[in-house]
């Protein structure tokens, strides 16, 4: 078993440091993973797309297309423009609930709701946070990243892997205000997806075959 | 680890005393990471101030006995092709391992060249890694060959390796000898009957080499069955994984290249027995599929064979190239797509490409020299260059007509200034300057070529994640520092002039007078515009536990112009539907270089009251 996920947004969210921190608690909890980076011009408000791939079958570092088990969007439009790795079968969406404009001069961006359609037809479920929302109200701006990194770690653990600890203790800017401004988002994050996972177990959500307990376990 | 920390602590584990890099991305974490232990280990790296340097600070570690390694992205390696041809003449005393990290679709470069070639050129063997665990080994391992052969080795990486986080087994870190000796020979003098002595040695070499790589152990042959793929590097992974998949069915014979040049022969003629047909996959060049055909040729085998026609040359490997290729290799024609997504609402998303980064001292010059321009209806070139200011290429800012190579803006804008009319501008980085920038310089001097050159001193090398420049001021650096004003005055430069370019007007009068001065006096400007690096100066203060400032948009003012999220282009500025600029706070970093573009002020400090006032005097210093 391989779980492919695609974390997507634009430079500058946050997207390499929640990978890392990922695919190293993935390691740690013993199995295999392979993170592909985008570097350069990652910072610089551009298209960016990192893929995470854990399970010992694991030999390439991409995911191929149409196979990514969850997407995470960091932003809407960047969610919209990946929709080539997706599946409708059984890609789970996250996204949040957030639109940043292209700067570049005259760019007309489709409506929230056109782009959240687009996405939703082409996954089996599609989760909507307020990562953004949630980072700013716990005192970091720049912390979306924080609550979906929560959010993953909880499926991860949901399909075996223990890493909260080795997440939390890998949070960015420990001992300071930033620092527990981040261990808060990250909760959220956490809290989110438990939420899901409870419909996964009372047997209300079915879209997601693959998300099953203790399925990456060796 | 990622790929390259993996390098990095494979050439710990082989003993690595001394390295040496230009940063260039996808290279620049091996020497990023060996900095950090520098120290511990007490071992020498550097930052050097080009390839060729660094290659040459290397080279010599190796010929005093101390092994060591040079990092460079492929095109780092065109920079420093005069030493490396030459080290593969003289050979070497301890361990010389040349890492070039190749780019293959182009992600972060001007081309995609495939550097192996630079082994066959050269007569070096190349290695190459399949994944980051095998990277550290095989580092490690071209580290002890190097030794064994006393002959320079490639070690090429590209970006999906040297970038890719995975697992790695650590080894042990024996003592690093860091102190050498110079044994005086003449195979280290290049004058041509030396040189002519060495050739043939070199060959002796080779042919000692060529035989060495049959028993390297990262070469294997794997599996059993009539069909053989021959796999190098990162495309072993991708085939692999294809074949452990189960999708194209059973019966497949692997051989595992790590040394695509010089290929193994005793190995292929052993991985060919009982075969009926070959298929060889690797990135970019056909590398691996010319030799490998020469020696069937020279080995009387006739066999069906195919490569490149069913792979396809340009870009990095995928799942869909190596499935569609074994398909179309083993059933002769294309598959049907792997997954077919009904794709429903195809809706197009407007491109999002790299921008300045908000609080970027580079977004309020561009603004001011394309707004500069248009009011005086100049006609122009502006010659650009590799670094974060080449996205200024695009627009809003439409600034940097040529860009093809380090250093090029100054050296194609000599040459444009003896053909064009127009006025001429050369827009180069503070890092990029000092790599190959001064000597164009000194040949507009020397020929009286009236050019206007702005250099961009952001001090640090931005684009590839902040490395030292020589412009670097301060701590993390060397303490040693190279002011810019000083070198192009002693090259002769007669106008030279350092501003802020977060000072609008400060650098349009600046522009207008360096213009003036290169059209009358027919010799060049040079403007030097100083001011930090958005992400350098943000991070200090962020360490330095210093609230950043907020602004925001009087929308009883606001114009509905569009000079802010348009003209200037600032990510964090946006318009709403009835077209009134907004500030994002996720985005805004407080520079407050907005607040001088606004035609009605519009723009202010949430906060403005007397602390941020006492603040922002504050701030200021970790931007100057």
């Amino acid at each position: 078993m391989v779980l492919n996920i695609v974390v997507v947004g634009v430079g500058g969210q946050g997207i390499l440091t929640l990978s890392k921190i990922l695919g190293a608690c993935a390691v740690e909890a013993g199995v295999k993973a392979l993170v592909a980076e985008t570097h350069g011009m990652s910072q610089r408000g551009g298209s960016v797309i990192v893929h995470v791939r854990v399970g010992n079958d694991v030999y390439a570092p991409t995911v191929p297309l149409h196979e990514a088990h969850v997407m995470v969007a960091l932003e809407m439009l960047e969610g919209a423009r990946y929709l080539n790795y997706v599946n409708p079968e059984f890609s789970l969406s996250i996204v949040n609930d957030k639109v940043l404009r292209p700067s570049i001069p005259g760019t007309k961006v489709p409506e929230k709701e056109t782009i959240l359609k687009a996405i939703k037809s082409h996954s089996a479920l599609t989760v909507v946070v307020n990562a953004s929302e949630e980072a700013i109200r716990l005192g970091n701006p720049a912390g979306a990243n924080m609550f979906m990194l929560g959010f993953l770690v909880r499926l991860l653990e949901f399909l075996g892997l223990p890493m909260q600890d080795c997440c939390t203790d890998k949070l960015p800017h420990p001992n300071t205000d930033l620092g527990k401004a981040n261990t808060a988002i990250f909760k959220r994050g956490l809290m989110e997806a438990s939420a899901l996972l409870k419909g996964v177990k009372e047997g209300k959500v079915t879209e997601l075959p693959w998300l099953k307990e203790g399925l990456l376990q060796n | 680890m990622l790929g390259n920390e993996a390098i990095a602590r494979g050439a710990l584990e082989g003993g690595m005393g001394l390295a040496a890099a230009y940063p260039g991305t996808p290279s620049s974490e091996i020497v990023e990471s060996l900095l950090k232990v520098k120290d511990k280990l007490g071992i020498y790296v550097e930052w050097s101030v080009n390839e060729k340097v660094a290659f040459e600070v290397s080279y010599a570690a190796a010929i005093s006995g101390v092994k060591s390694l040079v990092a460079m992205k492929h095109v780092g390696l065109n920079v420093a092709a005069d030493p490396l041809m030459s080290s593969a003449y003289t050979g070497v005393r301890e361990s010389f391992v040349i890492v070039t990290a190749d780019d293959p679709s182009m992600w972060s470069s001007q081309n995609e060249q495939d550097n192996r070639l630079y082994g066959v050129h050269a007569y070096i063997p190349v290695f190459e890694p399949s994944d980051p665990g095998e990277a550290k080994e095989l580092c490690k391992f071209a580290f002890e060959f190097s030794s064994k052969v006393k002959h320079p080795v490639i070690l090429r990486t590209t970006t999906r390796l040297s970038h890719t986080r995975g697992p790695v087994t650590l080894g042990t870190i024996p003592r690093l000898t860091t102190r050498g000796e110079f044994i005086r020979k003449k195979e280290y003098v290049l004058t041509p009957s030396n040189a002519r002595k060495d050739r043939e040695a070199m060959l002796t070499r080779w042919e000692k080499i060529t035989n060495e790589v049959n028993s390297v152990p990262f070469n294997r042959i794997e599996g059993d069955g009539r069909n053989l793929v021959i796999a190098s590097g990162i495309a072993y992974a991708y085939v692999k994984e294809t074949v452990v998949s189960g999708k194209v069915g059973d019966g497949w014979k692997i051989l595992k290249l790590s040394t695509p040049y010089p290929v193994p022969r005793k190995l292929l003629l052993k991985a060919l027995e009982s075969v009926e047909k070959v298929l060889i996959v690797e990135e970019l060049e056909p590398v691996v599929e010319k030799e490998v055909k020469a020696i069937l040729y020279e080995e009387g085998i006739t066999v069906e064979l195919h490569g490149k026609d069913l792979i396809g040359l340009p870009y990095e490997m995928s799942h869909e190239r190596i499935y569609n290729a074994l398909k179309l290799f083993t059933e002769g024609r294309k598959p049907r797509a792997l997954t077919t997504s009904n794709a429903k609402e195809a809706l197009p998303i407007p491109p999002r490409p790299p921008t300045f980064c908000p609080g970027c001292p580079y977004r309020p010059l561009f603004y001011t020299i394309r707004r500069y321009l248009n009011r005086k209806k100049l006609s122009y070139v502006a010659a650009g260059d590799i670094g974060c200011y080449a996205l200024a290429h695009n627009p809003p800012y439409n600034l940097q007509d040529v860009i093809i190579n380090m250093g090029g803006s100054i050296g194609t804008a000599n040459g444009f200034a003896h053909v064009l009319d127009s006025i001429i501008l050369a827009i180069i980085g503070d890092s990029t300057f000092f790599h190959t920038g001064i000597p164009p310089l000194v040949n507009a001097v020397w020929h009286g070529t009236p050019i206007v050159v702005i250099i961009l001193d952001n001090e640090i090398t931005a684009m590839t994640g902040h490395q030292p420049s020589p412009a670097t001021r301060g701590a993390g650096a060397t303490e040693n520092y190279v002011p810019l004003e000083s070198v192009v005055k002693g090259l002769g430069v007669n106008f030279v002039e350092v501003i802020d370019p977060f000072d609008v007007t400060q650098v349009e009068d600046t522009l207008n007078k360096a213009i003036e001065h290169a059209s009358r006096q027919r010799e060049p400007a040079v403007i030097v515009a100083r001011r930090k690096c958005a992400l350098s100066a943000l991070r200090s203060l962020r360490r330095a536990g210093i609230k950043l400032p907020l602004f925001k948009v009087d929308l009883s003012k606001c114009i509905k112009c569009g000079t802010c999220y348009n003209a200037f282009a600032c990510p964090a500025i946006y318009p709403d539907k009835e077209g009134r600029a907004h500030i994002d706070p996720e985005l805004c970093v407080g520079c407050g270089a907005c607040t001088q573009v606004c035609p009605v002020n519009a723009i202010m400090p949430v906060d403005h009251s007397d602390t941020y006032k006492l603040q922002k005097g504050l701030i200021e210093k970790f931007w100057r």
